[in-house]
């Protein structure tokens, strides 16, 4: 199958083909090929995908209140928060007071809420839920692969980062790939050739980019072209980091650090498309209240910041942020002042421009399954939407079905 | 489809290899037998790789693969301490000593080829001691036949655990193992049908572990008649093994993957030059030994086409600069740098165990293996023996040499030669400093990668 | 290949000979002795500035250089690795050289070399600015001194002729005689007495008043009332003491992460929280060291006024500002033993004051994951809340059930403090007890591993729950979950939590309250222990000899090695461990001073 992607390298290496027919100069051909490389490894102007995985289970509803349902209130006595407190976006829903440095993200219309999502016959277990939302599946059999795993075998050409993972916890199940395993990091110093700070070695690195090799060993040629691409990488990386302060300011938090050096990636329009970080702590069954709040808080600050930061490098338009929960939490808080394991729950997306700050129905908390709410948008549509339109690969193979897209951008 | 093995006559591209005394391509010099050497045993040092040379290529053979057995029973202690505290990381540091340290490490790089194939991780078998188990399995059967490693991998308690075997009952067989038996580690896909997996599938039932050990229950054995492959009666476990083993695709299929292991990454699967190959796998009772040491005796293994045409893993990476300079390292940090790069033993990704070739590159990992490189020789530099031609000199254009002859599997491009041999008339420092610089920067150059 | 040991730039050679000349003296007992009971026993403290930040005396420095040299421990260490390394590390190579270059122009090995050089003791002060300093050695032989100089400046001023460099020092006359005046200090003698400091004024003032001996002392540190208030809480009998003027030093912005009053982290701030909170405002340290085959003592004293401790750290010093902690626990097997007075509530509500934003979010989440344990009681005011002030540690050793032997082998070790309400809140501790052996015996089955068997019992004076692996032939011996039977006991208002029964049952055993009251009526009237630390350092070696195998393993992954330099490094610091004998630290407050009081003895002449 050929992607968009994939057409258009066609195009070009066609038009190319019949623009230099015949043997070309030797230097000619060097640059020729450099230019090729140097064009597959930017990924100026293609789109990103950016995801935030809290887990634990976020409290969904006391993160988008549903101040408008009586039930809200009866059902938490103690968590509940006074309507006049709420950040509200329409007569229903309002935000928890501590992602106030999401209301300008809001205010911009470059946030929104997708509201009940959630799978047919919700699973309870953190671990099971999870496999869902990494796999878009069911797990059964010995292999499985992750949903943007599989979407970055889809986009792998010479060259292109797979999806990266920022942090030290153990590479999500979402990222696993079956050609192009994704890679994990703890810093942007794993982009930076370390022995290249001699000007010496430098040199040599420099040399060896610009000589070219006998193609009949095409594992040398796809090193070579590979070097290339993490020199340049390298070197663009380098710049971003010296011209650090775009203005922006980040909170002194951990994942306000990682979206950080996500955002240097982009700057350095580092050959990646998607990127992964996670948010632990939201499994909060007893005294949620100020545990909550805080988790909250370092997620909104840092988002806030992030966006931000892109809209003043010019691609908050092409890089889609989201951030979803394994499940949400039971509307009837627990006796320990926290609240259990629930079903659907809330997914946030922010960056580019969308059409609406809200997404779909709010469950209705008088038609509970099993006391939890039920999901009016399955998650695979999400992942769908993200895949065949954002991202530009084929959701179908990926996902094991069509599912109807969501009108998002 | 075109290939470059195409010139290859089936009848004698696996024929031994008859090197000619006179200078020219076709001759055992220092090149072939650091290609032999970094094929068959992680590399080795420049006077190992000397000495093979000045003698026969018979002789370097038998000597990585019949050399004395490294039974160390001190090395056997200090895995089960290490297994005692639970933490399979610290066996992937002690692998990874050995393969630095044994002297058959031929042995150990054949094993880490088992551990790919019958790929077990322990991110799901937790407990460390069932790994160290099946790793000691691996390499007791690593360089015999195949039928009895299979036997003893069927019932080996990791793999129980990683393929869900224990939990397979008689009312509901789990299929995973009998699934994987045939399409990774015996048959490939289209020489089987699902139907064989559910039938296969029962006769491991009843097949459980308890407290690291296996044990048959046979209250959840399924009794009744069972057909796959052909056959059909009251089979065991056991029956089924050995009829996917005789199944006539196994031979080809396992020498297909010892062939891509040993000689080539891009070896097509479908290749005319394997039958013959797998033919004589079968004649010698599906000997491991035997096969690898036909396949590295071979005229196709001392080709030009066959030099380079391997990129190392991140493993064979490491213990290949470990082994050529008789370095000490931390090996728990290099451990945890190769999990980094894909590649920590013990952990492989999935069942499928290590795609190898292409799969191990990518922007990030390329320089992360350049970096590798660059901190062992920062942090352990001082450690190294390399024991090269005009070392005690510090005669640094010889080490370079050394360094490209021992680490390239041919010439660099000449204005990139000309270069380092530039470098190593001006350098001022240190021997030591010196090859330090010089390695860090050679791990930058997309040929330091190949095999 | 340059040969860089012996080419070496003369300055460094000379820097390193005059330390060792200053420092590395030896006398047999030629010091003469000043007036007892007060330190500063040569009139040194008239030659530093008045504004010294720092002061250091080394009263016999020959008894401590022969001390040091013939120490059991510092043999013993010389023989590690580490020490090997040091011993053939080029820079002591080409430091030995040196030396011996230095015995042969001189004649005279450098141990009798350096006991006249420095019999009458020897002093260092650092400006108020940080960059002066003086350093003086008072010889008890001018004809060597005089010697000695002139072979080091010959060597240096050929040294530097040989590599083609101007001589790094030129030779002034002054008033005070000849002076060596380098790049960044100045080397001047008078009689016996060697001066060098960092400029050519400051060493011709201290030779001046030398020669004078006091007569133009002026505006010294002698006469600093600041100093002189902080002398007297030392004896001035110390081998080392130095006196620090920490106002001076915190006005400057040096080592501000120190004088922060801000720990980094919640385990340091429980630890060392009433240190910071003391260096926030404190005006002066004195520090003392003694050594001698026996032991190794440190003192450090600073100036205190409980008076003024933040709300914040109440729960450090208690609302009085002078709680003393509970006496220790003495178990019989004891491998180490802490007791602290400590407001364990107080500490995690106070977090806002002590911890920055990222480490309170940390606390506040773990306070609700913890709090699930605790059937949703608040962690910090309820649970914490239910202890009384103080708590004990204790590390012991362990006793393995008979037939079981696990291959890493660890002491027992177990945490005891008192319950406010003993009736109440003891059941809920049982309660969260029992759940958290629910999630342990979870983990342990998921792993295929034998599980605890939890037994619950109650009796007249409290409630025990404890845990053993159930016994299985076909268990394997060498788990390290032999070494655990978590055990959760209250004996009246005790509250003890163990990882091991038998641990647990010897606490229990113990008259805390008896022992409590018989150390009170010993204790020093004028000092509260705030803290104190014992470790049986014999029964760690013992410790550390039952896990060899396990250290040589580690020694192998961490170093490459192979098994032969593994075996020989760690029977090395197992030799080494086995010089020790005890280690003990007490943090005590007084109503103007704090103290720490930090000893280690040693196995004379070894074991």
């Amino acid at each position: 199958m050929l992607n968009r992607r994939q057409f258009v390298n066609a195009g070009l290496g066609t038009v190319a083909a019949i623009s230099l027919s015949g043997p070309l100069p030797n230097v000619l051909a060097r640059t020729a090929h450099t230019a090729r490389i140097a064009g597959l490894n930017r990924s100026a102007g293609e789109k990103i995908l950016v995801v935030i995985q809290l887990s634990g289970g976020n409290d969904g509803i006391n993160t988008l209140v549903p101040y408008g349902d009586d039930e809200y209130y009866k059902n938490r006595f103690t968590l509940a928060i006074p309507r006049e407190q709420l950040l509200t976006i329409d007569d229903h829903a309002g935000m928890n007071p501590a992602l106030r440095p999401m209301q300008t993200l809001l205010d911009d219309g470059r946030m929104s809420f997708v509201q009940g999502v959630g799978y047919p016959h919700p699973n309870r277990s953190h671990f099971e839920s999870m496999d869902l939302w990494h796999t878009a599946h069911r797990i059964a059999g010995t292999r499985p692969l992750g949903w943007l795993g599989q979407a970055s075998d889809q986009i792998a050409t010479d060259g292109v980062l797979p999806a990266l993972h920022l942090g030290g916890e153990v590479q999500p199940l979402a990222l696993r790939a079956d050609r192009v395993p994704a890679t994990s990091v703890v810093s942007l110093d794993s982009f930076r050739f370390r022995a290249a700070g001699k000007a010496a070695a430098r040199e040599v690195l420099e040399l060896s980019n610009g000589l070219s090799r006998p193609s009949a060993n095409s594992l040398l040629t796809h090193l070579q072209s590979t070097t290339q691409a993490s020199t340049d990488a390298s070197r663009r990386l380098a710049a971003v980091t010296q011209a650090a302060d775009r203005g922006v300011r980040y909170p002194e938090t951990g994942l306000a650090g990682k979206l950080r050096q996500i955002a240097d990636l982009i700057a350095a329009d580092l050959p990646a498309r998607i990127f992964y970080v996670t948010l632990d702590g939201f499994d909060t069954h007893a005294n949620q209240s100020s545990a909550h709040t805080s988790l909250l808080a370092e997620w909104a600050g840092a988002v806030q910041a992030f966006i931000s930061d892109l809209v003043a490098q010019s691609s908050a338009d092409r890089v889609m942020l989201m951030t979803f929960s394994e499940f949400g939490r039971r509307l009837k808080e627990n006796a320990s002042g926290g609240t259990d394991h629930g079903a659907a729950s809330v997914v946030q997306l922010a960056g580019p421009k969308l059409l609406q700050p809200l997404v779909g129905r709010y469950p209705d908390l008088n038609d509970l399954d099993q006391g939890d709410l039920k999901f009016g948008i399955d998650y695979r549509q999400l992942y769908a939407t993200l895949l065949d339109e954002w991202l530009g690969v084929d959701s179908e193979a990926i996902l094991g079905g069509r599912f109807s897209p969501l009108k998002l951008v | 489809m075109n290939s470059r093995w195409d010139r290859f006559d089936p009848a004698t591209a696996w024929q031994p290899w008859q090197p000619q005394g006179n200078p020219g391509e076709n001759q055992w010099d220092f090149a072939a037998a650091a290609h032999l050497n970094r094929r068959v045993a992680f590399g080795a040092t420049w006077q190992q790789v000397q000495q093979d040379s000045a003698g026969t290529v018979t002789a370097a053979i038998a000597r990585m693969l019949d050399g004395a057995a490294d039974s160390d029973p001190d090395r056997e202690r200090m895995a089960d301490v290490l297994a005692a505290s639970g933490n399979a990381r610290s066996l992937s540091a002690a692998w990874i000593l050995r393969m630095a340290q044994t002297t058959r490490p031929a042995l150990e790089r054949a094993t880490l080829f088992w551990h790919g194939h019958f790929a077990t991780s322990a991110a799901k078998v937790t407990e460390a001691r069932l790994m160290l188990q099946q790793n000691r399995l691996l390499r007791e059967h690593a360089l015999g036949p195949l039928e009895p490693l299979v036997q003893a991998i069927a019932r080996d308690p990791a793999m129980l655990v990683y393929l869900d075997s224990r939990e397979s009952r008689r009312s509901s067989p789990n299929e995973n193992f009998a699934r994987e038996l045939m399409e990774l580690f015996c048959l490939g896909t289209g020489n089987y049908t699902e139907a064989d997996i559910r039938e296969m599938a029962r006769c491991f039932t009843g097949w459980e572990i308890r407290y690291s050990k296996f044990r048959f229950n046979s209250f959840q054995h399924d009794r009744s008649e069972k057909k796959f492959l052909g056959h059909q009666g009251t089979y065991g476990g056991d029956d089924a093994v050995r009829a996917v083993v005789q199944h006539p695709a196994c031979a080809r299929f396992v020498t297909g993957k010892l062939v891509r292991y040993y000689v080539a990454d891009d070896f097509p699967a479908d290749s005319p030059l394997l039958e013959p190959l797998a033919e004589s796998y079968r004649n010698s009772g599906y000997d491991a030994g035997q096969l690898i040491r036909e396949i590295v005796s071979s005229n196709l293994f001392f080709s030009p086409e066959c030099r380079g045409s391997r990129i190392s893993s991140p493993v064979e990476l490491a213990v290949r600069i470990l082994r050529t300079l008789r370095m000490e390292a931390n090996v728990q940090t290099l451990a945890e740098s190769l999990g980094e790069l894909g590649q920590l033993p013990y952990f492989p990704p999935s069942v499928k165990g290590w795609d190898g070739g292409t799969a191990w590159i990518n922007a990030q990992t390329m320089i992360g293996r350049a970096n590798l490189v660059e901190r062992l020789v920062r942090e352990s530099g001082d450690t190294m023996r390399p024991e090269f031609p005009g070392w005690s000199r510090s005669d640094r254009e010889q080490i370079t040499d050394s360094l490209c002859q021992l680490f390239f599997t041919s010439a660099l491009p000449d204005q990139l030669r000309d270069r380092l041999d530039g470098l190593a008339r001006q350098s001022g420092t240190g021997a030591r400093e010196f090859l330090a610089d010089t390695l860090a920067t050679m791990a930058m150059l997309p040929e330091f990668h190949l095999a | 290949m340059k040969t860089n040991c012996l080419v070496c730039p003369g300055r460094q050679f000379l820097v390193v000979s005059m330390m060792i000349v200053a420092g590395w003296g030896s006398s047999s007992g030629l010091a003469q002795s000043g007036k007892t009971g007060v330190p500063d026993l040569n009139g040194m403290a008239a030659l530093a500035p008045a504004d010294a930040v720092a002061f250091l005396e080394i009263r016999r420095p020959g008894d401590l250089i022969d001390t040091v040299i013939s120490h059991p421990a510092v043999l013993s260490a010389l023989e590690t690795k580490a020490g090997r390394e040091a011993l053939q590390s080029p820079q002591y190579l080409a430091f030995r050289v040196g030396l011996g270059l230095m015995e042969g122009a001189v004649g005279s090995d450098w141990q009798s070399l350096a006991r006249h050089l420095t019999a009458n003791g020897m002093m260092v002060s650092a400006g108020g600015d940080f960059r002066s300093f003086i350093l003086v050695a008072q010889s008890d032989d001018e004809a060597l001194l005089r010697k000695t100089m002139g072979t080091i400046f010959d060597f240096v001023g050929n040294q530097a002729k040989q590599s083609g460099q101007k001589s790094p020092f030129r030779i002034e006359e002054t008033a005070s005689g000849k002076l060596a005046v380098f790049d960044g200090f100045t080397v001047g003698r008078t009689g016996a007495d060697l001066v060098v400091t960092e400029s050519r004024a400051a060493t011709e003032r201290v030779l001046k008043s030398l020669a004078g001996r006091g007569a133009d002392s002026g505006n010294s540190l002698a006469k600093n009332e600041k100093f002189l208030g902080a002398s007297q809480a030392t004896s001035g009998q110390h081998a080392v003491w130095m006196y620090l003027d920490l106002e001076s030093a915190r006005n400057r912005n040096a080592a501000e992460k120190l004088f922060s009053g801000m720990a980094d982290n919640p385990a340091a701030e429980l630890i060392v929280g009433g240190v910071l909170e003391n260096l926030r405002d404190s005006d002066w340290a004195l520090a003392s060291l003694d050594l001698s085959h026996q032991a190794l003592s440190m003192n450090l004293t600073t100036e205190h006024d409980p008076a003024s401790v933040r709300p914040a750290r109440e729960y450090f010093f208690g609302p009085d500002g002078r709680a003393s902690a509970d006496p220790l626990v003495d178990t019989s097997g004891m491998v180490a033993s802490v007791t602290a007075w400590r407001d364990l509530s107080g500490w995690w509500l106070s977090k806002e004051e002590l911890f920055d934003e990222g480490t309170v979010a940390g606390l506040v989440q773990a306070d609700s994951q913890i709090s699930t344990l605790f059937a949703g009681l608040d962690f910090g005011g309820e649970v914490l809340g239910a202890l009384q002030p103080g708590i004990q540690l204790v590390a012991d050793q362990q006793e393995y059930a008979e037939g079981f032997r696990p291959a890493i082998r660890l002491p027992s070790f177990a945490l005891t403090g008192k319950l406010k309400d003993p009736k109440e809140m003891g059941r809920k501790f049982k309660n969260a007890f029992q759940s958290v052996m629910g999630f342990v015996n979870y983990g342990l089955s998921d792993q295929g591993l034998p599980q605890f068997d939890v037994n619950t019992s109650n009796t007249a004076s409290g409630s025990v729950c404890s845990s053993q692996m159930v016994p299985d032939s076909d268990v394997p011996a060498d788990l390290l979950v032999h070494n655990f039977s978590p055990t959760l006991m209250v004996v009246g208002d005790r509250l003890i939590i163990s990882s091991t029964m038998a641990l647990a049952e010897k606490i229990a055993g113990q008259d805390l309250a008896g022992l409590a009251e018989s150390r009170r009526g010993s204790g020093d009237s004028g000092t509260a222990t705030n803290t104190l630390i014992e470790i049986d350092l014999q029964q760690v070696s013992s410790a550390l000899a039952e896990n060899r195998e396990s250290l040589v393993a580690q020694n192998m992954l961490e170093n490459g090695h192979d098994r032969k330099t593994a075996d020989a490094e760690i029977d090395g610091l197992l030799a080494l461990a086995g010089l020790l004998k005890s280690f003990e630290a007490r943090l005590g407050v007084g109503p103007k001073s704090m103290t720490a009081d930090l000893n280690l003895e040693f196995f004379p002449g070894g074991q």
